[in-house]
C-alpha cells in the first residue's frame, strides 16, 4: 500500500488535466484514443475525470434555473428573446441533472440520440452537426463529409461544403448553416446561410425553406424570425405562433418519453402562442392550465392527459 | 461498427451518481484522521481504490464503503506518521466509526447550490465567465461561441477547460467549508510520537 503524500498543486494540476481533456471531448476535437490511454494509465485519472465530468453534468442544471440574476452578457448584447423566456421557465432541476449525459463524438460512423437528447457531433474538421432528439445520422469515416440523415432533425454548420442524403435523395450544401428535418417520408429543409442544390435543378438560397415529399417540392421563403422558429430546438426551446394544440403536442412530445395526449377532443382546436422549454413540459402545462383551464392529468402509464378543467 | 459513446464508462456513470455525492463525508471522514492539509490526498487515493474495484456493482452501500477505505488508508498513513492526533488514536481500531448525521455534508444539488455555481462563473476570469456561461447557462455549442466571440474553438476549449477545474476546485472548497461549519467537536490536538 502507498503511503506516498502529493502534493494539494498535483491534484489541482490532475483535475485541470481532467478539464482539458472534457473541454476537448466537448468541442469535438480529442485524441479519443489518447484520452482513453490516459484515463486507463492511472486510476487517479478516472477518478479526476469522473470529478470534473460531474460538474460539467450538474452545471447543466443552471440551463434550467429560474434565476433573478439576468443571464444577459452585457458584452454580448441582448439575449434573444426565448432565451430570457426559457430562464424563467420552471424549476426542472432534477430532470436536468438526471438527464441524458452526451458527449461529442470525433469520426465516429454515426451519432444518435434519444428521445429528449441534444447531441453534437463534429464528423470531420470545419464540420459541425446538432442532432435534435430522436435523431441519427450516419456517414462513411472515409468521406465524412457525405452526411445521411436516417432519423428526426439536424442543424447543420459546414465550412467547406458536404453532401446530404435524405430519403435516399443526395443534396449538395454549399459551405453555411442548414436545418434538416424529416416528416414521415418527408423532408424539411432550411437554409440560413450558403445554399443547396441537387441533380434535378433545385436550387434554395438563403432564407429559403423547402418541403420535399417524393418529386414534389414546396418551396417557401422565410422571414428571420420563422427561421429562428425553426432552430429554436437547439436552445432546447419550442415556439408556437398560434398553431393548434395539435400540433403543439405534436412537436413537445417528440423530446418526452412520457407522451402528452388530448383526452377532450374538443381541446385540439386550442391555438396556442409562446415559447417554451422541451427539457420539462412542466411551463407549458402551466401556461395550458393559466390560458385556457385545461387540466393535466398523470395516467398509470406516466402518461399526460388534458382535460378540461 | 463504432458506436457513438459518452465518454463515461459504466463505473464512472456508477461512481458519479452513488460515490460522489458523499464526497464531503469522506473529506470530514479523512480531514479527522490526518488533518485537512492531507484530506484530499487521502480522498482521491480511497476514490482510486474504488474504481479499481471490478465488483463495484456488488456494493449495497458505495458511501459506507468508501467510507471504509479512507479509514483503512488512513490507518495505514498514521502508523507510518511521526505526528498523530490524539483522538484519531483514540479510534485507530474503530472501524465501525458511527457515521453521525449521513446527510449533513452532502450538499443538495438544488437551487441553492446552483446559485453559488453562478456566482462562481461570474467570479471566474472575465473571458472565461462569458465562455462558460454561454456554453452551460444559454447551451451554445463551442462552435457557436467561437463565431460569437471571434475567437477559435481551441480558445474556448482552453477557456472552458480552465473554468470547469476552477470550479470543480471550488466546490470541493466549499463542501469542505460545509463540513467544517458542521463538525459538532473541536479540533483534534496533536501529539508526537517518540
Amino acid at each position: 500500500m502507498s503511503t506516498r503524500v502529493t502534493p494539494p498543486q498535483y491534484h489541482a494540476q490532475l483535475t485541470g488535466t481532467a478539464a482539458d481533456w472534457l473541454s476537448r471531448l466537448d468541442a469535438g476535437t480529442a485524441d479519443v484514443v489518447a484520452f482513453e490511454a490516459w484515463r486507463d494509465a492511472d486510476a487517479r485519472h478516472a477518478a479526476a475525470f469522473a470529478e470534473v465530468a460531474a460538474t460539467w453534468r450538474d452545471l447543466d442544471g443552471l440551463r434550467l434555473m429560474p434565476t433573478d440574476a439576468p443571464m444577459i452578457d452585457p458584452a454580448l448584447g441582448t439575449m434573444p428573446r426565448r432565451q430570457i423566456l426559457r430562464a424563467a421557465m420552471g424549476a426542472a432541476v432534477a430532470a436536468a441533472l438526471g438527464g441524458g449525459f452526451a458527449y461529442r463524438a470525433y469520426a465516429r460512423d454515426h451519432a444518435v440520440t434519444g428521445v429528449g437528447e441534444h447531441l453534437a457531433v463534429s464528423p470531420a474538421p470545419g464540420l459541425s452537426i446538432d442532432l435534435n432528439t430522436d435523431s441519427r445520422i450516419s456517414w462513411r469515416m472515409s468521406a465524412p463529409q457525405q452526411l445521411c440523415l436516417e432519423q428526426g432533425e439536424i442543424a447543420i454548420a459546414s465550412k467547406g461544403g458536404c453532401e446530404l442524403a435524405v430519403n435516399g435523395e443526395s443534396f449538395r450544401l454549399a459551405a453555411g448553416h442548414y436545418n434538416a428535418r424529416l416528416r414521415g417520408d418527408s423532408c424539411e429543409l432550411a437554409v440560413f446561410s450558403g445554399g443547396i442544390s441537387n441533380g434535378a435543378g433545385l436550387h434554395l438560397v438563403a432564407g429559403e425553406m423547402a418541403l420535399m415529399a417524393g418529386a414534389r417540392v414546396t418551396l417557401r421563403t422565410s422571414d428571420k424570425a420563422e427561421l429562428g422558429r425553426v432552430t429554436a430546438w437547439r436552445h432546447d426551446t419550442l415556439v408556437l405562433n398560434g398553431e393548434s394544440l395539435d400540433y403543439a403536442l405534436g412537436e413537445i412530445n417528440r423530446y418526452l418519453k412520457d407522451k402528452i395526449v388530448i383526452g377532450d377532443p374538443a381541446l385540439a382546436r386550442i391555438r396556442l402562442g409562446g415559447t417554451f422549454g422541451t427539457r420539462n413540459p412542466a411551463e407549458f402545462l402551466q401556461a395550458l392550465q393559466d390560458s385556457f383551464g385545461v387540466r393535466a392529468t398523470t395516467g398509470a402509464n406516466g402518461g399526460i392527459i388534458l382535460t378540461r378543467g | 461498427m463504432e458506436h457513438i459513446v459518452s465518454w463515461l464508462r459504466d463505473i464512472d456513470r456508477w461512481f458519479i451518481a452513488q460515490v460522489l455525492p458523499h464526497a464531503a463525508a469522506y473529506r470530514a471522514r479523512a480531514a479527522y484522521f490526518c488533518g485537512a492539509e492531507e484530506a484530499e490526498d487521502l480522498v482521491q487515493e480511497a476514490y482510486a481504490r474504488v474504481l479499481k474495484t471490478p465488483d463495484y456493482r456488488t456494493i449495497s452501500t458505495p458511501r459506507a464503503f468508501v467510507l471504509t477505505i479512507v479509514h483503512h488508508l488512513a490507518l495505514e498513513r498514521l502508523r507510518r506518521a511521526r505526528v498523530v492526533r490524539i483522538e484519531a488514536l483514540a479510534c485507530l481500531d474503530a472501524l465501525d466509526m458511527p457515521d453521525p448525521s449521513p446527510d449533513a455534508f452532502a450538499v443538495a444539488a438544488g437551487r441553492s447550490e446552483l446559485q453559488h455555481w453562478l456566482v462562481m462563473i461570474d467570479s471566474l476570469p472575465p473571458q472565461c465567465a462569458r465562455v462558460m456561461r454561454m456554453r452551460k447557462v444559454q447551451g451554445l455549442s463551442p462552435a457557436a461561441i467561437a463565431e460569437e466571440l471571434s475567437i477559435s474553438i481551441s480558445t474556448v476549449e482552453k477557456h472552458i477547460a480552465k473554468g470547469l477545474a476552477l470550479i470543480t476546485i471550488g466546490r470541493r472548497e466549499h463542501e469542505a467549508r460545509l463540513e467544517e461549519a458542521c463538525r459538532p467537536e473541536s479540533r483534534p490536538r496533536n501529539i508526537t510520537r517518540n
